[in-house]
């Protein structure tokens, strides 16, 4: 092997593992979101509810809150990037809460904010 | 001479017994009843024309010795009239008259000595037609004109006897009738000219008068003594000296009575009295029948006296007055279904019937007195209307014992009443407006001094020692309700509620004008007007004091009121002064220098209330209308009022209130000084639990103080809007300064339910010491625990919210929020933490600890904060900052310099706990000369989320 042939393929492998270090664009079906969802964390008591005009609900039961008292959150699903827009009574402010989603089924949805926390929830309905 | 006088008696005795067989022939013989019955017979039939008959007639010498007398047996004159009882006029078993011939002859007089009637029936009667049975004589064959003469110069009877006659007298026109049984009767009569005079001794063990079918003496025994008189021409008859018994009841009588010559008419004078004092129930006795229904259920004892007159003309368009004036002393009386008893009674009555005109009798009391059970009245006054409806006009007077009252009161109030009322009261009213409680029409008025009085009812005690009661029926003011007006007057009365609560009034004035609250077919109503000097109450350690109070109040029944709506229309004003509270626990008192409010049917107007307690004080002016909306679910209650005060201590006003609702433990958990009493209060009262705002309201205060003591700090010139309104409780740009920092607060609190609260506040604090906003609200230390590193002045916003619990604790899931907090030329203040981090990214230990500015955005969210990209500048050296924590103070910082004399990037992580915290190198994350204005694309969102919480926060700070 030449120079020539070595560089080549050092170039070529470069370019090989240059490509495959390329993240991977996830494709995620927001459709899947719909539905009501029920935490899996301590007594899996939270729940939300995403709806189809971008908007949603949350509720704690072990805070006796019913899903009519929940609080109201608009929602954006952008490729992986979840994030919620928790919107306050008195002012209209909103609190944005950004996560990644890291995994979204017909019965899963698992998703990390930027500390790596992870949040996992169960559908319970659509 | 002997001899002669001897000789003498012999003849006399010869000529005797002489005369004595001639008369004896002459009787027995010559004059024999077979003989003489028919002369009698035919004598009677010759002078009378009505039909006559006697059995038998006998000529007495010897049992009428001296004088010859006409006995006839079985007389009867006949003469029957239509209607009468009988068609016998007479009928006697036995008539005798005894005459002196002698006398007739010589002087031409007649003298009876003797009329004897035994054994007879003597009907007297006149029909309504005027014709009379005992019109037996002949008619005159021409009118007699002339005047009545004897027709002898002398009557004398010396004695009429009746034995066991029965008299009957009917008069149908004058619609009188007397019946006398079993008549004994002697009489004289001597006669001159037209007089004939002399004494009647009658006695009757039945004497009835009736007049107009009413037995005025009905069968009741009777005795008359009496000289009487009568002139014939004048038809004068007197009766003089009588004296009489009925029912064994002596009376006085005199009787004069005279036939007006011209007019025909009789003139009556009679008069009569008690001999002394009588017993009341033979008395009674005489009343007759048709008017013994008045004192039916009546019971009465004693002694009476009375007199009285029957004057004035009989006629057929005429009748006489009867006037009877009556004493009674010591005598009792009760009154069925009345539960007192009258005693010592004693007065006089006058009873005056002018028996032509009944609408004008009367009775006329006067100088009445009585005593029942310990109470004393007396009075006078004046019944009429007799006949009718009775009509009183009394004015009495008395000493009445309370305690008197309790007969009257219904058994199931238990009720002690004691002391003394002294006073008068006047009434007129109708007897069927007593029977049939027709209050409106009664007219009364009344003046008490009341004395010692003592009511104890239940636990409750009010006592007075003096007191005025005033009252009028009806209400003399037009104005007012018309039925009664009353006043009440107390220099001090005093309420007790066994020993658990006392009150006092002093100078009490009560003014009270009512409808007649106990007919409910109009509508009531009734006003208030009263004054006191001052009040003090006193329930155990809890204590009102006030000065000079005053109530003005009309209220109104309104008939159509319907659902919830006031049925009693309350319009009024009240004006209270000087007054005083003190309640346990809590010091110092509560002053109220002045409250006055106008209240009408739809609301209250509080014109002026200023209230003190310890350094606050308070004035609070405003409405509150739309209370029949609100009452009837159609509206919200709505109140509009401005708060001003000078001075507001908030954390004594927050220890009043706070603690009402918990338990012990968290009050003392709370570090609460609300006393146990106040929380055993709320426990038992079952109010336990969160502030419900309440609904159906809606109630601004617009607050205006100029000092408010908070926490440690002094909040200056505090402005704002606070609103309850249906179901909410807000605080809308409340703008204070507090450490010379402007700020400003918006907050919402909800109470959809009890377990389920929520807050929400939206606080800006501009200009402020840090220190001081940390000191001032802690919880910034939580949120943004950095800023307890730093020193000066700079500027705060947070809007939050989160629901409660029932105890008020957060519910973590629902907290969200966001911050921001911005300043300039601060100090960084000197400590382990930051000599640590200043330590790894190799800072000068010379360098300025001052930060040029800060500007640092936060979101929270459940338990996390997170901290948005910020830059600090100090000295030499530029650092961005960013992370998050959660509230139980877990960091994950990072801290990138960007700036700095070093000639390569540094960084540091600090994480962990804060006692704990690990503060590690790290690679930067933010590229030098970074300027959180100009980020990398995937930092471009965080900054329009700065940029939005910034603008929404200090949008609409003042």
């Amino acid at each position: 092997m030449n120079s020539k042939s070595f560089i080549s393929l050092i170039i070529m492998m470069l370019a090989l593992v240059l490509v495959s270090c390329e993240p991977e664009e996830i494709v995620i079906d927001e459709g899947l979101l719909i539905g009501k969802w029920q935490s899996q964390a301590g007594s899996k008591s939270e729940y939300y509810r995403y709806d189809a005009d971008y908007t949603g609900a949350r509720w704690n039961t072990a805070e006796d809150i019913s899903e009519a008292e929940a609080q109201r959150f608009e929602w954006t699903l952008v490729k992986d990037d979840l994030t919620h827009y928790h919107i306050m009574t008195t002012g209209g402010n909103k609190v944005p809460k950004f996560y990644k989603v890291t995994e979204l089924s017909a019965t899963t949805l698992k998703y990390k904010d930027d500390f790596n926390k992870e949040f996992h929830y169960v559908k319970v309905s659509e | 001479m002997k001899s002669a006088l001897k000789l003498l008696a012999i003849t006399f005795a010869s000529l005797v017994v002489v005369l004595m067989i001639g008369v004896a022939v002459v009787v027995w013989w010559v004059f024999t009843p077979e003989k003489i019955t028919p002369v009698v017979q035919r004598q009677l039939n010759e002078m009378l024309v009505c039909e006559t008959k006697v059995d038998r007639v006998e000529l007495t010498f010897f049992s009428t010795f001296p004088e010859f007398a006409l006995h006839l047996h079985g007389l009867s004159l006949v003469n029957p009239v239509e209607g009468a009882p009988s068609d016998t006029l007479v009928r006697a078993a036995s008539a005798c008259a005894t005459v002196d011939v002698k006398e007739f002859f010589r002087n031409n007089a007649v003298v009876v000595r003797e009329l004897l009637l035994s054994d007879a029936s003597v009907v007297v009667y006149t029909n309504a037609a005027g014709e009379s049975n005992y019109a037996v004589m002949p008619p005159s064959p021409e009118a007699d004109t002339s005047a009545f003469e004897l027709p002898v110069a002398r009557l004398e009877i010396e004695k009429i006897d009746f034995h066991n006659v029965r008299l009957s007298y009917t008069d149908q026109p004058t619609k009188l009738q007397a019946n006398l049984d079993k008549v004994q009767a002697r009489m004289t009569v001597s006669g001159r000219g037209d007089l004939l005079k002399g004494k009647l001794h009658l006695a009757t063990p039945a004497m009835e008068v009736i007049y107009d079918s009413i037995a005025y003496i009905a069968s009741i025994p009777a005795h008359l003594s009496t000289d009487y008189s009568f002139e014939m021409n004048r038809f004068v008859l007197q009766l003089t000296d009588a004296e009489v018994k009925l029912n064994e009841l002596p009376l006085e009588l005199s009787v004069k009575i005279e036939n007006h010559s011209k007019s025909d008419d009789l003139l009556m004078d009679i008069a009569f009295a008690s001999e002394g004092k009588l017993p009341v129930k033979p008395v009674l006795g005489l009343i007759p029948r048709e008017y013994a229904g008045y004192l039916e259920g009546m019971a009465l004892d004693g002694k009476v006296s009375f007199e009285g007159s029957l004057k004035g003309v009989v006629s057929e368009s005429a009748l006489p007055v009867l006037l009877v004036k009556v004493g009674f002393d010591n005598s009792k009386f009760g009154y069925e279904g009345l539960p007192y008893k009258l005693d010592e009674m004693s007065g006089k009555v006058d009873v005056v019937l002018d028996l032509m005109d009944e609408d004008s009798w009367r009775i006329v009391v006067d100088d009445f007195h009585a005593r029942t059970m310990n109470s004393q009245i007396s009075g006078r006054g004046v019944v009429d209307d007799l006949t009718g409806d009775l009509r009183f006009d009394l004015k009495a007077r008395g000493i009445l014992s309370l305690a008197d009252a309790r007969p009257v009161l219904p058994d199931e109030m238990d009720i002690d009443l004691k002391g003394i009322a002294r006073g008068n009261l006047n009434l007129k009213c109708r007897l069927s407006q007593l029977m049939n409680a027709d209050f409106d029409r009664i007219r009364a008025d009344g003046q008490f001094a009341i004395s010692d009085f003592n009511a104890v009812y239940d636990t409750i005690r009010l006592s007075t020692r003096s007191a005025e009661l005033n009252f009028k029926m009806p209400n003399p003011s037009a104005s007012a309700p018309r039925f009664a007006q009353l006043h009440l007057k107390s220099g001090r009365l005093d309420i007790e509620q066994g020993t658990a609560a006392e009150a006092t009034l002093t100078g009490a004035s009560l003014g009270v004008s009512v409808s007649n609250l106990m007919d409910s077919t109009v509508a009531r109503a009734f006003d208030v007007e009263g004054t006191i000097d001052g009040l003090r109450a006193v329930a155990g350690e809890e204590q009102l004091q006030t000065g000079a109070m005053k109530l003005v109040a009309a209220v109104a029944e309104d008939k159509t009121a319907s659902g919830r709506s006031l049925k009693w229309i309350p319009e009024g004003s009240v004006r209270l002064k000087e007054g005083v509270v003190r309640l346990s626990g809590i010091e110092p008192d509560l002053e109220i220098p002045a409250i006055s409010f106008d209240f009408t049917p739809d609301g209250i107007a509080i014109n002026d209330s200023r209230l003190v307690i310890g350094y606050s004080d308070f004035q609070l002016v405003g409405t509150l209308t739309n209370l029949d909306d609100y009452l009837n679910n159609r509206g919200l209650l709505t109140g509009k009022f401005d708060f001003t005060s000078s001075t507001t201590d908030v954390n004594y006003l927050m220890k009043l209130v706070d603690g009402f609702g918990y338990g012990d433990s968290v009050a003392e958990t709370a570090g609460l000084s609300v006393s146990a009493h106040d929380i055993r209060q709320v426990q038992e009262s079952g109010s336990s639990g969160p502030f419900m705002v309440p609904k159906g309201v809606d109630i601004t205060l617009n607050v205006k103080v100029d000092e408010a003591f908070v926490s440690t700090d002094v909040l200056s010139d505090v402005r704002g809007i606070l609103t309850v309104k249906n179901g909410m409780l807000g605080l809308e740009s409340v703008l204070f300064t507090a450490s010379a920092a402007r700020m400003q607060l918006n907050a919402l609190y909800h109470s959809p339910r009890r377990n389920h609260l929520f807050l929400g506040l939206d606080f800006h604090l501009t200009h402020i010491e840090i220190e001081e906003l940390l000191l001032m609200i802690p919880d910034v230390d939580t949120i943004m625990p950095m800023l307890r590193s730093f020193g000066g002045r700079g500027e705060f916003h947070i809007a939050a919210e989160t629901y409660l619990d029932s105890t008020y604790r957060f519910k973590p899931s629902t907290l969200l929020g966001v911050a921001s907090v911005s300043g300039e030329d601060l100090v960084l203040m000197d400590g382990e933490t930051f000599s640590e981090i200043a330590k790894i990214l190799m800072f000068n230990k010379k360098t300025e600890n001052r930060i040029d500015s800060l500007a640092a955005e936060f979101t929270i969210f459940q338990q996390e904060v997170d901290i948005y990209p910020f830059q600090i500048v100090m000295d030499k050296y530029k650092a961005v900052l960013s992370g998050k924590h959660n509230l139980d103070m877990n960091f994950n910082y990072h801290i990138s310099v960007t700036d700095s004399p070093l000639p390569f990037p540094i960084g540091v992580d600090v994480s962990g706990k804060l006692d704990d915290l690990k503060i590690r190198p790290a690679k930067p994350r933010y590229a030098r000369l970074y300027r959180p204005a100009q980020r990398r694309e995937i930092d471009r969102r965080q900054l329009e989320i700065k940029a939005m919480i910034r603008e929404r926060l200090t949008k609409g700070v003042k």
